[in-house]
């Protein structure tokens, strides 16, 4: 915040007042949307105030955009995550029969076969 | 000839000639002395004028002597002046005022500040130093040596004598009919509508004889009173130790200061000792009297007016003293403005510093970083000045960083002044690192770093202040550019090494690396940041957890100014949250510290959800002491600091209609007072708590007060167990059975 300039939550504020009637024109499904998009914005007011661009929107709109492309960038992850998750369960599940094996040979060893339940 | 070694207790003019100082001598003694200190102003403005003045001056029933000077201005360099010394200091503001009278075209140094500033520049004197001095048969000073410094850590304290004024019961509240005076013998009662009781104090005062009277409502109501009275009985209240000098009035103020309007009530200023209303001083409760004896040693100010006066006033007076060193003029009103900007300058340069918006939730191995004295430290190491920013010097240069041309090559006015308060405020700050709070020394030392810490903070925002005889609104714009730019380079250092970033808030970082939990681990980041900035940074504490709640308004974003954590020690730090709002009843507050401490029983973060049915338990307790009437009167009481007067009110706000009820009585507020009151059922909403009639309990407004709960509650355990599950925990509190 300046002397003279507004600060960015006022811009930002300011911006989404000016776009109250694109909001209340859209189908409440959509409104919901818009509402999530604007929060993006807010998350990431510094980064549009200290880029001291003299068009500010366009630092939001980015904000916007870095919101979402963070969440496909999760999402992409997700197959990967996917893929390693399930690695591990079977190396576990193979672990685990490897143990039952050792089990009943150990067994077997020091007091007979494993009795049958 | 004599020779004397003691305290400084007073400084002030005389009404004939020179100056009044009084000495807490070695021997016991307290000596008035006396002391020839003329005192010259300046104008500067066209020839004519200026014979004009030498002619008024020289009609002028007081000894004055005028010449021609080149003196220094800060801003537009040497040039040349009417000098006029004047022998009796006494008479100077009547001189001002007439002065600006009849010459208003005429720029004016140097005229309008107190002696003791004055006498600080020649002498390096300041309340409470260590004195040597040489008198003749008549007590007139001969030779003065200051013994020790301003700057001292653990300076020798003065062995003052103490008398305490109290009143039996809050005057506001109800009429007090007893006061209580106290030494250190015991504490004697006496009548307040006794005519006697003024003797007896008269007879405490003389033979006690106090250097300091601390009193608690004594300048806005007891002292006012007493005196009526004494003039009333003609019965003289012996207050000041000088006798020949009358008890100083000062009327009550409201002023505005940091976004609020601050009450200052009437103030009682005695002459050869100290009168100190606690009540009366707005930052008592920060800093105590240690905490005002520091502030009046830096700022050299006397003791009675660095307590009324704010920090700001304290580090103008700073920088008068420095500018009379430096031979500089001290202009009577700020003669510079801003520079000419185009829009793109103006959108690029005035903006503030960094406020990042925190990651929402509870973050566990968490540490607070912060750049200790960010903004004085900046102005420190870059040489920002006013004279400095923007210079026309042929030294100036081009900061690539800012965009803006400095002067660091000539150490400007500001950055001499702050030098040695900050190093004086980091070295007390590494004392205190290494004290425990127990120990006797801890308090003090914590006082005196905290006024200096006030008047570092001051210093940026007068950079800027409309009203600051050194100010420009460039030097100030500098100071956040750089701040940001340390900023941005912090968090650089952080990322590079690992960390995550969580927030960032003007000079503080909360930064977050899974398994560093000890202050050694952060110990490469520290280092690796100031080398980066070049300013010192230190870590505030690692947390246990640290949480940024989500906003009132959107749940899906944290607010910049709210959090709250624990540290590895134990101890709870919060911000923003209810329990640091003045105006939420004490019972809100400290229920709200009671989830706070039985989450503190978890030895990290991830364990919290153990301790949710001990919560549900306690939440369940507050609720059904609340329905029952079981919570004390005192402890539902709102807090509020009233704003404008009563008439301006557009809205019956709770607190307009509390006001309305006082104004009833007689008992009017005046902005910036505080108000307390409860909130009730019906039209009325809030009922005053200093109405003289009892209060009916049953018109309480539970419900409110319950709302107020739920939502302090809500702050804390919503970071903790996630949005989606607050309503169920807080819909079983309610149907748990009552704990009776």
């Amino acid at each position: 915040m300046g002397n003279t300039n507004s600060t960015i939550t006022d811009i930002l504020q300011r911006e989404e007042q000016a776009l109250a009637n694109y909001r209340r024109a859209l189908r409440r499904e959509h409104q919901i949307v818009f509402d999530d998009l604007f929060s993006a914005a807010y998350k990431h007011r510094a980064p549009s105030s200290l880029s001291k661009h003299l068009l500010p929107f366009e630092t939001f709109l980015l904000s916007m955009l870095i919101e979402e492309h963070a969440e496909v960038m999760a999402l992409r992850e997700l197959p990967r995550e996917v893929t390693r998750l399930r690695g591990e369960v079977e190396y576990l599940c193979r672990r685990q029969e490897s143990f039952e094996l050792n089990y009943e040979r150990v067994h077997w060893l020091v007091a007979g076969p494993v009795p049958t339940p | 000839m004599n020779e004397y070694t003691g305290w400084l207790l007073d400084l002030y003019p005389h009404p004939e000639w020179g100056i009044v100082l009084w000495l807490l001598c070695d021997d016991g003694q307290r000596r008035c002395l006396r002391q020839d200190f003329p005192v010259t102003f300046y104008a500067a403005g066209p020839d004519k004028r200026l014979r004009a003045l030498w002619l008024f001056l020289r009609e002028q029933s007081l000894h004055i002597t005028p010449s021609r000077e080149n003196r220094r201005d800060l801003f537009a360099g040497m040039r040349t002046v009417l000098a006029a010394t004047l022998h009796q200091s006494a008479a100077l503001p009547d001189l001002h005022r007439k002065i600006t009278e009849y010459f208003p075209d005429l720029i004016l140094y140097d005229i309008d500040f107190h002696v003791a500033l004055r006498h600080a520049a020649v002498y390096r004197t300041f309340p409470m130093a260590r004195c040597h001095v040489v008198v003749d048969e008549e007590n007139i000073i001969q030779e003065l040596h200051v013994l020790d410094s301003k700057w001292e850590l653990d300076p020798q304290p003065a062995p003052l004598r103490v008398l305490t004024l109290e009143l039996d019961t809050d005057p506001f509240h109800r009429d007090p009919k007893e006061f209580i005076i106290g030494t250190p013998r015991g504490k004697v009662a006496q009548d307040i509508n006794d005519p006697h009781s003024l003797g007896f104090l008269n007879y405490v005062i003389q033979k006690y004889d106090p250097d300091l009277i601390l009193s608690s409502r004594g300048e806005t109501y007891l002292l006012p009173l007493l005196l009526e009275r004494a003039a009333k009985y003609d019965k003289p209240l012996q207050l000041n130790r000088d006798p020949d000098s009358v008890i100083g009035r000062k009327k009550a103020r409201p002023y505005f200061a940091y976004g609020q309007v601050i009450y200052r009530g009437q103030q009682v200023l005695l002459k050869g000792r100290l009168h100190l209303d606690t009540s009366n001083i707005s930052l008592y409760g920060d800093y105590g009297i240690d905490g005002v004896l520091e502030m009046a040693r830096v700022t050299s100010q006397p003791i009675q007016t660095a307590a009324h006066t704010s920090p700001g006033t304290g580090i103008s007076a700073m920088q008068v003293i420095k500018a009379l060193e430096l031979g500089i003029l001290v202009p009577v009103y700020k003669e510079q403005v801003e520079d000419w900007k185009t829009t793109a300058q103006l959108y690029r340069e005035d903006m503030g510093g960094t406020v990042y918006d925190p990651i929402l939730g509870l973050h566990p191995d968490a540490a607070e970083i912060d750049f200790s004295s960010m903004y004085p430290s900046l102005m420190k190491y870059f040489n920002i000045s006013p004279e400095t920013v923007n210079s026309v010097k042929p030294t100036a240069e081009l900061v690539s960083e800012l965009g803006m041309i400095v002067d660091r090559n000539n150490p400007g006015l500001i950055p001499q002044t702050l030098a040695p308060l900050i190093e004086k405020r980091l070295a007390l700050k590494d004392i205190l690192l290494t004290l425990s709070p127990k120990d006797c020394r801890y308090e003090r030392y914590d006082a005196a770093c905290t006024a200096d810490k006030w008047l570092l903070i001051t210093c940026f925002g007068y950079l800027n202040f409309h009203a600051a005889r050194f100010g420009k609104v460039e030097a100030h714009e500098a100071v956040t550019a750089y701040s940001r730019e340390c900023m941005l380079r912090a968090k650089e250092a952080a990322e590079d090494l690992g960390f995550r970033v969580l927030h960032i808030y003007v000079d503080g970082m909360w930064i977050h690396k899974l398994g560093c939990r000890v202050p050694e681990d952060y110990k490469p980041l520290l280092d690796e940041i100031q080398a980066r900035t070049n300013l010192r940074i230190g870590l505030e504490g690692v947390y246990k957890w640290v949480a940024f709640p989500s906003s009132k308004r959107d749940k899906r974003n944290a607010v910049p100014t709210s959090y709250f954590g624990i540290f590895q020690n134990g101890e709870i730090k919060t911000r923003g949250i209810e329990n640091r709002r003045h105006d939420m009843p004490s019972f809100i507050s400290e229920a709200q510290m009671e989830i706070l401490e039985i989450l503190n029983k978890a030895p990290s973060g991830n364990g919290l959800m153990d301790f949710l049915s001990e919560i549900q338990t306690l939440v369940q307790q507050k609720q059904a002491e609340l329905r029952d009437g079981r919570v004390p009167l005192e402890k539902l009481l709102v807090h509020q600091w009233v704003s404008r007067n009563l008439n301006e009110y557009r809205a019956p706000t709770p607190a307009a209609n509390a006001m309305k009820q006082l104004e009833g009585e007689g008992k009017s507020l005046n902005p910036g007072q505080s108000i307390r009151f409860l909130y009730i059922r019906g039209k009325q909403r809030a009922r005053a708590w200093d109405l003289s009639e009892d209060l009916d309990q049953r018109t309480i407004d539970l419900p409110r007060y319950t709302r107020l709960l739920t939502r302090a509650i809500k702050t804390i355990l919503e970071p903790v167990i996630g949005v989606e599950n607050i309503s169920v925990v807080l819909d079983k509190c309610r149907q748990l059975p009552l704990a009776m």
